[in-house]
Formats: structure tokens, C-alpha cells, sequence
């Protein structure tokens, strides 16, 4: 029939068309990725003085994390834009972060730098980033800041090289015997609870399981509504990736650091999945009990990420696990409206009532993978890196995280940084600071932690002197009970153990090492089933329905390959 | 083209010339559907593939059906297929009945009450341009354990001792979603089937009334059989969206642990699948293939059914 060989002809067509089609973006990608760099060539020579004013550019970001874009009038951003040209157009996750990222990877529409934050396998998988191998010696500030870890930057990567930049863990210190002053806040897991709580039973420190659940009943009871609402004495937020916030609580009850789904035997490296382990039942257990006490509210297992934040803005969740950055946003609302009293200090609690570090050690560098890359259809990587370069320059530096001498902190006679209280409650103001502080732009890239090489401290937070002096009256007399200096303080310190926190090594595994559909299976199960089991009528029953399902999961494929990946990784630390 | 002649090459020339307009209107349209509908089709081909995207074409690993075997042994994969057939019944019965309803009662709405029917149309169907992330916003806040109005509701009225948590109940989601769907389509849906109705001949209600039918009689001897093939049209249309139960109000109201098992639609498999696991978009493609397939043999099953009852067809 002729008409079908018609149809077969325009099908062919069609074919060819389609096949054309969908090689040439991969094509044009291939070669923008393969392009070796040639060092020397770069527009703007680094190292040297600018004689002219560089060209403008604009950079676009991803950020696989919350946040929100700074406002183009931002003094500082519009300041650092004058010095470099580069502006950077931020785009913050919205959603869930594996679809958005899967979306990206699938589309190849990468922007010019991507924050890979928990995406950072995804992105390493797919070959979404530049290599930075050659590039990096001829950026003096950046080559300063990562020479001495060039093997974990590349540990990360399947094919060892650098793609990401780790912007967080890099300290500079002056070992002049003041350092552990400078320190920053901690920022990590552990159970948080406001500070109202303590100071109503007395300026305790319940490191007891049973004691601190005991003190939210208490207080409970005595506070049935914080200004006006219903009391929340404890928060389990399981949203999506966020449910860490349900499950990560155990390892840390007996002492582990934050590895994520498995627990590490510091001695002899071996790795156990812990969520069927006893501590991990004694402790949902005990979530059990306060569920049917009404210390849990049925409906935090419904909240989404917003409404959580919303609760703890409103000051009336008495505690809960998370990790202080998860919650920020909602207790800076409450920092804002000076309810001081309301805000939260991390508890280490065990199950014995030994104080647990929790996830607060000495880290010894950065970790490797945990920071930002540049994509591989970046417009200008030279210039990129040029950029980041600049960003490490003490005076840029200071201007990103102290602000304008004169306008947002002063200079002392003795050559100290320094703030009025105006000017620090300025910047406590979340609002104020998106639209008057660098704060949001450096957070994304590499950055100076520690102290300057004149003594002071690289952001103001940690500045000594201010945070004993402009401390507000609440802080302060609420540490001073304690003796304490900061909210660190009431976790002990522990010594890093040697290798990289083990969610690291899952969140770069390749997509087809035999790990991953095993955790991906453990993941699904546990934000599956651990909220029924808190809520079961008949805890007992439930857990062995919970554990006979993770026994069907080939679990322990998964600890070997985990091992076998923390005794490679030994040899780079 | 009935005549086999010898020419017919000219002949088709001859038929082009003469409909040269009407090929020139279609082409645009040709392309659109070209560009949008058939090019990528060619993605199916992930379905086939160890596919990783940062391969190009002839590089991927071919795998034949092995994903398709994956997913039809998956036992998730028939939990979601339950779940989205499951909200699609509930779906397609509540949203057919109610809308049909509404449009009979609406219908009676005569003389002085003209106005009044205008205004309940209207805002009958305002919810239907509201997004779904509102719709669920306002779902969640009306059903909320806090302050929502239905749990105050039942307790003023001491129909329940304590407050329901009905977002945390799978037995309750189902019905949620169903109810939620009437809501912000209903006003919606009637329009068609109100003017269904107005092209009902007005004779036989005065014959109808005549012979002694009140009200319901000239609604169920009348009404209903005069939009009849209007209803068959739109079930077999519906029935082959069977598959689509919605994506929206499940993905924002039961993405927690306590309602997955009953929340997750095909389209969440598909997305979560496909994007959420890193090397997933061959699965996902798959699975996505499967759904297309199974949701056109449907329909041409339901238009089968409908020629067989010798009613109103589609193709």
C-alpha cells in the first residue's frame, strides 16, 4: 500500500529528526566538559593587580539547601559586585531536593556554580561539574585554602578528581593558646530544648532519657499554652530527607557521632544499621510512651516543613531532635522578638545520663564533598574561580561577615573588631541581614573560619569579646548559672575519630555500587513505618512487625560495603 | 481514494492542490504535535537502556525488559496501582454523581429564582481556578487538630468525645481526596451538563406535566434521558483517565509516613522513582510507559463497550 510506505517514510524522517535532536545537547555538553584548561590564559591574570575594572558577569546558583536570595540592593553584595563584576543570581531549593536535582541531571540544564549540599552524589554521578584539578594552583587564596586536603576533595569522586569545593571546615588558627574562644556556636544534632524549660526546673541539665522527657511532662503540666496556643512539648519532624530529625537520634543516645543510618565501632571500624538495634527501640520506646502521654502531638508527623518552622517560631515547642541549621529559621523569628527565653540549647542526652558529645568534636579540616562545584556548562570557570578566589581575601572576607566599618561594627583602640549592640541586633534580625549583610551570599562559598591573621575573628558571631559583652541580659545570666560560656558548652568534646562522617560516603556512592538499593530500601521503610510505631497502641507488636520487615532487607550487604568504603577512606585521612 | 487507477501519484497531487488551504492551516498544528507529542516519544527508549545521563545515545547499555520485569515483580508497584485505582473510582463515582446532581438542581432553579441560580453557579465553580497547593493549604487548615473548623465543628455539636486527626488516618485519605475533588470541581463539571440540559425540547416538560410527572417524575423520565448520551461521552472520556487518580493533593497531603501506603499515585511512583533514586529515570520511564499503554487500551475498551450498548462513541 502505498500509503503505508508514506507512513514508514515520514516515520524514518521523523526517527533521524529525533536522533538528531536529542544528541546535540549532549554533544555541545561533552565538549564544554572536556575543554582543558590552559592555565596563563586566563583574561585576568591571578595574583596580579587589576588594573581595570572587570567585566561585568552574572553567575547563576543552584543550592540543594533552604535559604532564600538576598535582594539585589544589598550594600554588601553591591559593594563586592564593584570589586569583582560578578553578580550571582541565587536559586534556593523549593521541594523536594532528589526530584528538583533529578529534573536537573535529566534536563542537563545546569546553572553556572550548583551548592551540592546533600545532592552532591547525584551531581558527582552524573558528571554534572567541572574538574578543578588544574585550575586550582593558580588561585592563590583557593590553592592556600585546600592544598593541604587535595586528596579528600578527590576522595569523593568516582574518578578522583576535584569537582567540589568544600565551603565549610576549613579553620584557620593562630595557636596562640586564645583559639577555643573563637570557636563557633553548635550548630548540629542533638535534643534542643528552650531555655525557659531548664530555668524553670532549676537551671538543670537533663542528660537522662527518662529525666529530660520527665522535664517536658513537668513543665507540660505547669504551661498546658504558651502565649495563648497549645504547649508542643516535643517536635518529630519526618518530612521527606528531613526525617533525620525522626531517626538519628540513637546513634548519639549512645555516644556515636553523626554517621547517619549506621553506627561505627571506633575501634575496630565495624558499621551496624541501627534503627532495629536495641537502642534504637528503647528509644522509640520511649517516644511511645510520650506519644501516649500527649508530650507528641499526633499531627507532627503530618507537618509539613513550614508548618514546623511556624510552631517553633510561635515559641511553643518545648524540644525536640533536630539539627540547629534545620530549625534556625523559625527560632531566629523568636531571637527577633526578643524572646530569648524561648529559644534552645542542645541537651546530650544518653540513656545512663552521661553527657554525650553528640556530633560535637574537633574536626580536623574539611570533610571532602561538602561544599559547592562549578557546572560543567559554566559560562566562565576562570572567572568563577576568580571570584571564589577574591571571597577568601581577608579584607572582601570581612566585609561579607562583619560588614562596612563605621556603618556595622567599629575598630577599637587595641586593633579589635568590634559592635555596638544596635549594630548587633541588627544583625540578628534575619530580615536586616538578607538585605544588608554578605552573610547570605559568602554561606555558599568557600569561606575563612577561625581567626584572621590579625587575631580577630573571620565572622562576627564568634567574636569573644562580644559574645560575652552584647550577649542579652537572658544569655547571659542563663549561662552564667551554668557557668558556661555559649550553648556548646553542654556537650562534652569529643576527638575526631579519623575518617569522614559516614553520610559522606553514602551521599557520593556510584549509582550502581549494591549499597544503594539497600539503603534506598532501609530509607523508604523506616520514614515508612517509625511514625506508626510511635504512635502504635501496642508498641511491642509493632516493633516486631517493623523489625520482621528489616529483616527481609539484605542489611548487612550494605554495613560490609560501608566498611570496606571507611577503611579506604582511613588511608587519606 | 477509491479509484485504484494507474496515476494515482498525480492523483494524490491533484487531491493536494485542491485542498492546498486546508494542508497549510494543518501545518502548524502538524508541527505542534510533532515537536511536543511525538519527539519525545523518543525518550521511551530510556525504558530499554541502563540509562545514565551523562552517556550520549550510543554509548547506553541495553537492557531489554529488564526494567519492566523490576517493576512487575515490585511489590510497591501494585500497592500504588491499588491506591490510584482505588482514588480513581472514588473520584470518577463522587464527581459524576454530585456534578450531575447539581446540574438537575440547579436546573430547577426557575422564574424569580434565576438570579439566585446565577450567583450559586458562579461561586460554585470558583474553587475549580484555585491551585492545588491552596486547595490542600485550605484541606489541611479546615481538618487541622489546631484550630480547624471541622474538628471544633464535631466537637460543638458533641458528635465525637476528642478531636480526629484526619490527615494521620490512611483510612480516611482516600475519602479525602475524593471529597477535596468535589469541592473544587463540582460547579465546574455541571457547567457541561447544564447545557445539556437547555437543548432538551421544553415541549415535553409541558407534556410531562400534563400527563401528571411532578418534579423528581420529569427529572428521572425527562432530564436525565435527554443528557444521557452527554454523560456516556464524558464516562468513557473519564475512563480513560483512570489512571491519572491526580498528583497534586496526594504529593502535598500524604507525603508522610503515617498515609504513604495509601497516598502514593502511579505519577508519584513514576516521579519518585524516576527522579528521587539516583539511576532511576530507566525505571521511572518504564513505569511511565506502562501507565501510558495501560490507559489507552482502556479507553479503547471503553469505546468498545460503548458501541456494543449501541451508545454514543468517540473513534
Amino acid at each position: 500500500m502505498k500509503k503505508a510506505k508514506f507512513l514508514s517514510l515520514l516515520m524514518t524522517v521523523a526517527l533521524i529528526v529525533a536522533v538528531l535532536s536529542a544528541c546535540a545537547p549532549l554533544g555541545t555538553g561533552g565538549s564544554t566538559g572536556t575543554q582543558t584548561p590552559t592555565p596563563g590564559q586566563s583574561t585576568q591574570q591571578p595574583g596580579t593587580p587589576d588594573d581595570k575594572k572587570p567585566e561585568p558577569i552574572t553567575f547563576t546558583m543552584f543550592v540543594a539547601g533552604p535559604g532564600e536570595a538576598p535582594p539585589a540592593n544589598n550594600k554588601i553584595i553591591k559593594k563586592i559586585q564593584e570589586i569583582t563584576g560578578v553578580t550571582i543570581e541565587f536559586e534556593f531549593l523549593v521541594g523536594d531536593m532528589e526530584q528538583k536535582v533529578g529534573i536537573m541531571i535529566a534536563s542537563g540544564d545546569y546553572p553556572d556554580l550548583i551548592g551540592a549540599g546533600q545532592a552532591r552524589g547525584r551531581f558527582l554521578n552524573a558528571g554534572s561539574f567541572a574538574a578543578l584539578d588544574d585550575y586550582l594552583p593558580n588561585y592563590p587564596n583557593l590553592w592556600k585554602h585546600y592544598e593541604p586536603y587535595l586528596d579528600r576533595l578527590r576522595s569523593i569522586s568516582p574518578d578522583k578528581k576535584i569537582y567540589i569545593l568544600d565551603i565549610w571546615g576549613r579553620e584557620y588558627w593562630l595557636n596562640d593558646g586564645e583559639d577555643q574562644y573563637y570557636e563557633g556556636d553548635y550548630n548540629g544534632p542533638a535534643f534542643w530544648i528552650q531555655k525557659d524549660v531548664l530555668a524553670w526546673d532549676g537551671y538543670s541539665n537533663p542528660t537522662k532519657l527518662d529525666d529530660f522527657f520527665d522535664l517536658l511532662e513537668r513543665y507540660y503540666k505547669a504551661h498546658p499554652t504558651i502565649d495563648g496556643q497549645p504547649t508542643l512539648p516535643f517536635e518529630v519532624h519526618s518530612q521527606d530527607w528531613r526525617s533525620f530529625c525522626l531517626k538519628n537520634a540513637p546513634q548519639h543516645l549512645i555516644g556515636g557521632r553523626n554517621e547517619g543510618d549506621v553506627v561505627v565501632k571506633p575501634d575496630t571500624l565495624e558499621v551496624e544499621i541501627y534503627q532495629n538495634k536495641w537502642y534504637a527501640k528503647d528509644y522509640y520506646k520511649k517516644l511511645n510512651e510520650a506519644y501516649k502521654k500527649g508530650l507528641i502531638h499526633p499531627e507532627t508527623f503530618t507537618r509539613n516543613y513550614d508548618e514546623y518552622l511556624k510552631v517553633i517560631s510561635q515559641g511553643r515547642v518545648l524540644a525536640m531532635f533536630d539539627q540547629h541549621w534545620n530549625f534556625q529559621d523559625g527560632e531566629s523569628v523568636l531571637v527577633g522578638e526578643g524572646k530569648y527565653e524561648r529559644t534552645y540549647v542542645p541537651i546530650g542526652v544518653s540513656f545512663d545520663g552521661t553527657p554525650m558529645p553528640y556530633n560535637r568534636y574537633k574536626s580536623e579540616g574539611i570533610i571532602g564533598g561538602n561544599g559547592m562545584g562549578i557546572s560543567k556548562t559554566c559560562k566562565d570557570i576562570e572567572r568563577a574561580l576568580q571570584f571564589m578566589d577574591t571571597l577568601l581575601e581577608e579584607d572582601v572576607h570581612r566585609l561579607m561577615y562583619w560588614g562596612i566599618e563605621g556603618e556595622d561594627y567599629y575598630v577599637d583602640a587595641n586593633g579589635r573588631l568590634r559592635r555596638t549592640p544596635e549594630q548587633k541586633a541588627n544583625f540578628d534580625n534575619p530580615d536586616w541581614r538578607l538585605a544588608n549583610s554578605g552573610i547570605v551570599l559568602g554561606d555558599q562559598f568557600p569561606k575563612l573560619e577561625g581567626r584572621y591573621s590579625d587575631g580577630n575573628s573571620c565572622s562576627a558571631g564568634t567574636q569573644p569579646e562580644e559574645r560575652l559583652e552584647n550577649q542579652n541580659e537572658y544569655d547571659k545570666k542563663f549561662y552564667q548559672q551554668y557557668g558556661f560560656y555559649g550553648r556548646s558548652d553542654f556537650l562534652p568534646i569529643m576527638k575526631d575519630p579519623g575518617y569522614p562522617e559516614v553520610w559522606s560516603i553514602f551521599s557520593t556512592m556510584e549509582d550502581d555500587n549494591i549499597a544503594k538499593p539497600i539503603f534506598d530500601q532501609i530509607t523508604d521503610l523506616q520514614n515508612r513505618y517509625l511514625p506508626g510505631v510511635i504512635m502504635s497502641d501496642d508498641f511491642e507488636a509493632a516493633w516486631a512487625e517493623y523489625v520482621a520487615r528489616y529483616e527481609n532487607i539484605d542489611y548487612r550487604a550494605l554495613e560490609e560495603e560501608v566498611e570496606r568504603q571507611i577503611r579506604e577512606r582511613m588511608t587519606i585521612y | 481514494m477509491v479509484t485504484k487507477s494507474l496515476n494515482r501519484r498525480s492523483e494524490f497531487f491533484k487531491q493536494a492542490r485542491k485542498q492546498k488551504s486546508l494542508i497549510l492551516i494543518s501545518i502548524p498544528y502538524f508541527i505542534y504535535f510533532f515537536i511536543f507529542s511525538y519527539l519525545p516519544l523518543w525518550g521511551l527508549t530510556m525504558a530499554f537502556q541502563n540509562y545514565k545521563p551523562q552517556l550520549s545515545f550510543f554509548e547506553q547499555e541495553w537492557v531489554g525488559f529488564k526494567h519492566f520485569q523490576n517493576l512487575f515483580t515490585d511489590p510497591d508497584f501494585y500497592r500504588v496501582m491499588r491506591n490510584t485505582l482505588g482514588m480513581s473510582l472514588i473520584n470518577l463515582t463522587l464527581s459524576f454523581v454530585t456534578a450531575i446532581g447539581f446540574a438537575l438542581l440547579l436546573n430547577e432553579l426557575t422564574g424569580e429564582f434565576y438570579h439566585f441560580k446565577r450567583v450559586v453557579q458562579t461561586i460554585s465553580y470558583m474553587p475549580h481556578f484555585l491551585s492545588w497547593i491552596i486547595v490542600c493549604g485550605l484541606v489541611s487548615g479546615v481538618l487541622s487538630m489546631d484550630d480547624g473548623i471541622i474538628n471544633e465543628l464535631l466537637l460543638k455539636l458533641g458528635l465525637i468525645k476528642e478531636k480526629i486527626h484526619f490527615m494521620g488516618k490512611p483510612e480516611l485519605f482516600w475519602w479525602i481526596v475524593g471529597f477535596t475533588n468535589v469541592w473544587k470541581s463540582m460547579g465546574w463539571n455541571s457547567i457541561i451538563y447544564l447545557a445539556a440540559i437547555t437543548s432538551i425540547d421544553p415541549c415535553l416538560y409541558e407534556a410531562a406535566a400534563i400527563d401528571g410527572y411532578g418534579r423528581f417524575g420529569r427529572m428521572w423520565h425527562i432530564t436525565l434521558p435527554g443528557i444521557k448520551s452527554t454523560i456516556i461521552v464524558l464516562l468513557i472520556l473519564n475512563a480513560g483517565w483512570i489512571l491519572n487518580a491526580g498528583f497534586e493533593i496526594q504529593y502535598i497531603l500524604g507525603s508522610n509516613g503515617l498515609v504513604l501506603d495509601v497516598s502514593e499515585t502511579i505519577d508519584i511512583f513514576v516521579l519518585k522513582r524516576g527522579f528521587g533514586r539516583s539511576g532511576g529515570f530507566a525505571f521511572g520511564t518504564a513505569a511511565g510507559m506502562f501507565k501510558t499503554v495501560a490507559s489507552t487500551v482502556i479507553l479503547l475498551l471503553c469505546n468498545k463497550i460503548a458501541a456494543w450498548l449501541d451508545e454514543e462513541r468517540l473513534v
